[in-house]
């Protein structure tokens, strides 16, 4: 191909939309987004409720440089489990990496678009491409890695049986995290795979147009796809429809990620790092002083608790470091400090979030006791203060203050 | 912070509202009567500075378990008379000294916590002192850390800092080359909570004794059992003890001699634990001033020392 005008190479979206298609996708991105806008104001109004916490600005700028540097290496969630933590490095960097994609789309498309600015063509253009693939290739085999961890190599950290509660006991097992866990790996590997068939698809569609086709290789992934189904005997016409079907499943299942969020232990993306943000580096010897003038010095409500508690209540994935670590744990004793986080936060979210059936909570219940979402006083005696699970937790979650 | 609600409302086991009641009463977790706190430090052949009298540059801070625990009493024997050997300037605070209240705060008894601090805080305030030095973790955790929100800021070292300190100054000289094969379990309090994994290695390295790490160490160090307060409260039978799992670690080190221990709850927990555990004469529970001191043939220079004091009496 001769001096095509490199302005050429490009992606044109929405190609062959009718209007009313893009006025759909426009409304349901808007719906998606208040969807994700209520979820994260729910969540701030919960910790809101709990107690002020000391002042943190003292020690922002040490903290905020903490968190960009465990972040960004990893090395929290490397420690203990160098293979989970390098694998949730490849699926946090292809997130990043799409995300930034997105982002950069968005901002050609819908903002400098408009006012006649194109970036987004020809060389930048493909290097995109090359790097999104790549990182969507992480993604993908990333998440297939964390699907063979969950069903055949099956850490026994990752067993949500409790110590806490006999078998016979409703929350016993908390199967309701495992099936979260399950739909968290599905639709985010689903995203991919059909972002990557699309694209294939995409590819024998446009296959006698030259700035596609003699360039397809820039996105190996999909190029690959397209020689796998043109070889299957897909043409062009069958092809359009495909990559009409798939974007729009594409789409659907990226906007609902989006806005599920929120709700789910996807949530972990914004309340883990507002959980080391908000971690106090000396929380294993140190406790905080308590005012003895006070009604009371220790919690029984959910609302007594310290705002950054709550907020690391969320932030627990269930990795089960500090499961493992835990000294009373391993010698039977009805104490894992995950389950113990994790009845916290049920607690909050029963008590804090309103649900949108019905508003408001028959009162307040106390965080201790034997009943459902709470936590039982052997429990908290079973604990010997060690620290091992608030050191290890790749999170931040301060579990001996919280405890003691 | 729940933990404090169950003291409030006394929802806890009885032997631990016992042992409170006792700390309140006594001001230690052994109830027994202030007077007797320092007699440990009668027939030690020499007299410890008192150092609410006279200045010191190192005050050791004794703590209960070092002071009342027969066990751990023969391990303050032997730090006391290393440290005379060694020409440390030091004392303690005799009957004055209470509880330091780091377990007591960790039970979630937080108003007696304060209490102690600040009666502990007072006594302090009236010695003259460069540091504070103390064998037990637990101690050492709160008065570096927590006393100073209550206004006692005082330099704090643990003894296995000291130790390394006195053998690199030479102060401290090991010329017996230890023949054992020996573990090290890291102290909670010590290791994770104050990052203090390197000095007793150090110190452990200078006996000459064949050293090896048990599994799980450092930061990832198992609990011996005893924090929190659980030291007080027995365990519930039919239940394994932390201390049996951590030993059982232990005990699979082919050839071990010893486990060394650096802390006196520690002491306790882990030499329970192998009587229970069924490793009694298989290999020994040591502290590591003990370790030290047998290095420096302490016994020797004290008994050659104890002749030549009895030939000047005579001549």
């Amino acid at each position: 191909m001769t001096l095509t005008d490199t302005h050429k190479i490009t992606r044109i979206l929405f190609q062959d939309f009718p209007p009313w298609m893009v006025a759909v996708f426009y409304g349901m991105v808007i719906v998606a987004v208040a969807v994700f806008l209520w979820g994260v104001f729910r969540q701030l109004r919960k910790y809101a409720a709990g107690q002020r916490d000391r002042d943190l600005w003292a020690t922002a700028r040490q903290r905020i440089g903490d968190t960009i540097v465990t972040i960004l290496s990893h090395r929290a969630i490397r420690r203990r489990d160098q293979a989970a933590g390098g694998v949730h490095a490849m699926i946090f960097y292809g997130f990043v990496l799409l995300f930034i994609g997105t982002a950069t789309i968005t901002l050609q498309y819908d903002i400098l678009g408009p006012f006649g600015i194109d970036f987004w063509y020809g060389g930048f253009y493909l290097t995109f491409k090359l790097v999104l693939n790549l990182a969507g290739l992480g993604l993908i085999l990333g998440l297939v890695y964390m699907m063979v961890r969950r069903s055949w190599i099956k850490p026994p950290k990752l067993n949500y049986a409790r110590p806490d509660r006999a078998p016979t006991d409703p929350d016993y097992n908390r199967e309701f995290y495992r099936i979260e866990d399950w739909a968290f790996l599905w639709t985010l590997i689903l995203i991919g795979i059909t972002g990557f068939v699309l694209s294939g698809a995409r590819l024998i569609w446009l296959q006698d147009d030259p700035t596609v086709w003699d360039y397809r290789w820039w996105s190996p992934v999909a190029a690959v796809l397209a020689a796998i189904l043109k070889g299957l005997g897909l043409g062009a016409a069958v092809a359009v429809k495909l990559r009409l079907g798939l974007w729009w499943t594409h789409g659907i299942l990226a906007l609902t990620f989006i806005a599920l969020i929120p709700y789910t232990k996807v949530k972990h993306i914004f309340t883990a790092i507002g959980a080391w943000l908000v971690k106090d580096p000396d929380a294993l010897r140190r406790l905080p002083a308590g005012d003895l003038d006070q009604e009371k010095i220790g919690y029984t409500e959910i609302t007594d608790f310290g705002r950054r508690y709550l907020l690391q209540a969320d932030a627990c994935t269930k990795c089960g470091r500090c499961h493992e670590a835990c000294p009373a744990n391993a010698t039977g004793y009805p104490l894992s400090p995950r389950d113990m986080i994790l009845t916290v936060r049920e607690h909050a979210d029963r008590q804090l979030t309103p649900s949108f059936v019905g508003l408001g909570h028959a009162g307040p219940i106390s965080i201790l006791g034997n009943g459902d979402v709470q936590v039982r006083s052997e429990t908290l005696w079973a604990c010997r203060q060690c620290g091992a699970c608030t050191e290890i937790c790749p999170v931040g979650v301060e579990h001996v203050p919280i405890t003691t | 912070m729940m933990r404090r609600s169950l003291v409030e409302s006394g929802d806890m086991d009885p032997m631990l509202q016992k042992t409170l009641d006792a700390v309140n009463k006594s001001g230690n977790s052994f109830n027994e009567s202030r007077r007797k706190r320092p007699r440990w430090a009668k027939d030690i052949g020499f007299d410890i500075k008192d150092a609410r009298k006279e200045p010191v540059d190192v005050l050791w801070f004794v703590g209960d378990f070092a002071s009342f625990d027969p066990r751990s009493q023969k391990v303050s024997k032997t730090f006391a008379r290393l440290l005379h050997e060694a020409g440390v300037d030091f004392g303690i605070l005799y009957e004055d000294e209470t509880t330091a209240g780091n377990d007591i705060r960790r039970v979630g008894e937080e108003g007696l916590f304060q209490t102690l601090a600040e009666g502990n805080i007072a006594t302090l305030a009236e010695c003259d002192f460069k540091r504070i030095v103390t064998t037990d973790p637990h101690s050492y955790n709160t008065l570096k850390n927590e006393y100073p929100a209550f206004g006692g800021n005082y330099r704090v070292d643990h003894a296995s800092a000291l130790l390394k300190e006195l053998i690199d100054s030479g102060a401290v000289t090991l010329p017996k080359k230890l023949d054992y094969k020996v573990t090290y379990h890291d102290p909670c309090h010590l290791g994770r909570f104050n990052k203090g994994y390197d000095p007793p290695r150090a110190a452990i390295a200078g006996t000459g004794v064949d050293f090896v790490e048990l599994p799980r160490s450092r930061d990832n160090s198992f609990c011996c059992g005893g924090g929190g307060g659980r030291v007080w409260v027995p365990d519930p039978p039919g239940v394994t003890k932390p201390g049996e799992n951590r030993v059982r670690e232990a005990g699979a080190i082919a050839g071990l001699d010893m486990l060394v221990v650096n802390c006196p709850k520690c002491m306790t927990m882990l030499e329970d634990a192998v009587k229970t555990a069924g490793f009694e004469g298989k290999f020994q529970v040591k502290e590591l001033i003990e370790l030290v001191a047998e290095a420096m043939d302490l016994d020797e220079k004290a008994a050659a020392a104890a002749a030549a004091e009895l030939i000047q009496e005579k001549v």
